[in-house]
């Protein structure tokens, strides 16, 4: 038998009714999907949800970035959106645009529409500039000019071709003066591959010091022998220099040395700088690898909260009379030992 | 049209407020199709297996105990059978080999019914663990003679499911621990991985580990550092933290085994920290005895006996029966000698 004191000690939930617990849980569930068709009407307001618009064109010739949605800026405030795109005569493409009734005064006769692909990847803004207020507004269901700027990735794409030219240039140029850097070059590119591919895994290859040692080993080697090269031509030029009354032909061929050593420094400086680029990337790959944990964890439990939260409310009617719950299993899944 | 607009909107109102009230008294006519406590059970053993992915063995055996309870309150046989397994798989975890085979021994027991006959496999699995764990090694085999498919040379004939490639794992940890048919085995589970349709990026790493094992009985140590190095990288975006303390405490060996003492520190401080957060205090012990060796071989003497001082007052405590399950983050600094 329980004694009055106990009765009255302990929460509050506890001594009241069930009929009012009932209707407490009923208040706020009622107080929240107010607040929900509260929120709905403030957001549909400011989204322009129920607002008229009216409809104007521009043909562009592609439609790169702009899609069902796509918003229209004025003085860079929305003032619509796009509505529709189709393919129209002269390889053009018709892009439908929906501007707010109320904004509608802004657009005049000699308006003009740029349509600006350089703002991101994958998207363009489409802005009105504002015509001479003296025009008349422009009619509705009108044709508007337009400008187009090119894509980012089109300028990637050039610039790509430029520098691509310019490496090939360049390494042609090295292979010509002199074959052992070549041969560096090339020892250089299979451990740059082996880095890239870590037999099988680019991860743990990178991860692997030793290799990174052995890139820095054969450069900073491949920078010495150039050196050590410059100097043996040096020595070689004087004794040339000295034989020259004897073998006057070999004059011709001093000077290409002269010209080819002339060069080295700057190959050797490049290469220094190409080293520290190299280190300075695998350092960011490595910091970025460490992470992998930490984020690995923050997503399963993500998608542990969001398990959770849908199993809630699939609970819920009216979800739970239309969703059949499969039978749950709760097992910790077969695993091999890893210790 | 403003007045149209009125109308509109004090419309939607009304409809919100209709549905709002087909929402209340709908919700309280509803009437559970399943029994409470088995939705409760089930839902303790899902955050079980949670508790158990994170590595928090306390949470875990707790949500499952009480999932077990609630079972057993309903005479829930797969249930109850269910909670057992999963209890086991933590016990094994935590290093808690006597709850572990009393368990085992339960679940052993009611698999022997038609009804749970499905389970027998799994049981046998984890038998097979404790036993490996416990180096019966004789008796891991028996256990695993029976889940193994059958071999032609290195291929199976069919593509092995998630019990028989973990089995195939297990068997390959006792060739190498026999040293016996470890580099067949090895081949046979690689060739495994290959073939089976299951998700197999947590069996990578422990394929590169063995792999690292033959390679270092040639004593090919950069190769087999490479190797251990990618077992790393794939056990970290897995997140199997046993799995990341190995690769970490064999990367040591392997550079304590080379003399060079100052990497082979650097690993066994970075494989006793995950050490530390699973709560694996036997391996925590056997790397710090090697931490106090190094630091011995660098001459920082004082920090060596430091270190042999607190060893001996943890094998101290161990004999005094520690608790087995610690709360994740919690009274686990005892596991640090710093």
């Amino acid at each position: 038998m329980k004694s009055e004191n106990t009765e009255n000690t302990g929460h509050y939930i506890h001594r009241i009714k069930y009929n009012r617990r009932e209707r407490l849980v009923g208040m706020f569930v009622f107080s929240a999907l107010v607040l929900f068709a509260a929120l709905f009407f403030v957001s549909s307001k400011s989204q322009h949800l129920f607002e008229p618009h009216v409809r104007y064109y521009i043909n562009v010739d592609t439609s790169e970035g702009i899609s069902q949605g796509s918003s229209v800026t004025l003085l860079g405030t929305e003032i619509g959106s796009v509505s529709g795109v189709e393919l129209a005569h002269g390889r053009k493409i018709r892009v439908a645009l929906d501007i707010y009734k109320g904004q509608r005064e802004l657009i005049r006769t000699d308006a003009k529409v740029i349509v600006n692909r350089l703002i991101s990847l994958g998207n363009a803004l489409i802005e009105i500039k504002v015509g001479s207020y003296d025009a008349p507004i422009l009619p509705e269901d009108s044709t508007i000019p337009v400008e187009e700027t090119p894509s980012l990735n089109d300028l990637v794409l050039g610039i790509a071709r430029i520098v691509q030219s310019t490496d090939t240039s360049v390494f042609s140029e090295i292979a010509e003066m002199m074959p052992r850097l070549e041969q560096t070059i090339g020892n250089i590119d299979v451990i740059i591959t082996q880095i890239a591919t870590g037999h099988g895994t680019l991860g743990a290859a990178v991860f692997d010091q030793q290799v990174e040692r052995e890139l820095k080993q054969v450069v900073t080697s491949g920078a010495e022998i150039l050196s050590e090269t410059e100097g043996v031509i040096d020595v070689a030029k004087q004794r040339l220099v000295e034989l020259k009354p004897v073998i006057t032909n070999v004059n011709h061929v001093l000077n290409d040395f002269q010209g080819t050593t002339g060069d080295l420094p700057e190959l050797v400086a490049e290469l220094r700088k190409t080293i520290v680029l190299t280190n300075t990337a695998l350092q960011q790959v490595n910091e970025e690898l460490h992470y992998l944990p930490g984020i690995a964890l923050d997503v399963r439990r993500t998608l542990s909260g969001a398990e959770t939260i849908v199993e809630g409310a699939q609970d819920l009617w009216p979800l739970s009379e239309v969703i059949q719950k499969p039978e749950k299993q709760p097992l910790i899944p077969p695993q091999p030992l890893h210790d | 049209m403003i007045k149209m607009k009125v109308f509109l909107s004090d419309l939607s109102v009304r409809g919100f407020l209709l549905v709002v009230l087909m929402l209340v008294l709908g919700g309280c006519s509803v009437q559970p199709s399943r029994p409470i406590i088995i939705n409760d059970a089930e839902r303790l053993s899902n955050e079980g297996v949670r508790a158990f992915q994170e590595a928090d063995w306390y949470r875990a055996q707790q949500l499952f105990s009480r999932s077990l309870l609630l079972y057993q309150g309903t005479d829930n046989q797969p249930g109850i059978l269910r909670s057992y397994i999963n209890l086991i798989e933590v016990a094994l975890a935590a290093g808690d080999f006597q709850t572990a085979e009393k368990n085992l021994m339960i679940a052993a027991e009611m698999t022997r019914s038609d009804e749970l006959k499905v389970y027998q496999n799994r049981v046998r699995l984890l038998f097979s663990k404790f036993t490996i764990k416990t180096r019966q090694f004789s008796k891991a085999q028996q256990f695993l003679s029976v889940l193994l498919p059958e071999f032609y040379g290195f291929e199976t004939k069919s593509a092995p499911d998630l019990i028989q490639l973990s089995a195939i794992a297990n068997r390959t940890h006792v060739a190498f621990e026999q040293n016996l048919d470890a580099e067949l085995w090895a081949k046979r589970y690689e060739h495994s991985l290959k073939v089976t349709d299951v998700d197999t990026r947590a069996y990578q790493g422990l394929l590169l580990r063995f792999q690292a094992k033959l390679l270092l009985r040639e004593n090919n140590f950069q190769q087999a550092a490479v190797k251990l190095q990618q077992a790393l990288t794939i056990y970290k975006a897995s997140l199997v933290q046993h799995g990341i303390a190995a690769s970490l405490s064999e990367l040591a060996q392997l550079y304590f085994q080379q003399g060079d003492w100052l990497q082979a520190k650097h690993y066994l401080r970075r494989a006793n920290g995950v050490l530390r957060y699973i709560g694996n205090r036997d391996k925590i012990i056997k790397n710090t005895e090697k931490l106090a060796f190094i630091e011995s071989k660098l001459g920082h003497v004082e920090h060596s006996r430091r270190i042999r001082k607190w060893l001996v007052e943890r094998k101290k405590n161990q004999s005094k029966q520690e608790k087995k399950y610690l709360p994740l983050l919690e009274g686990k600094d005892y596991l640090s000698f710093d």
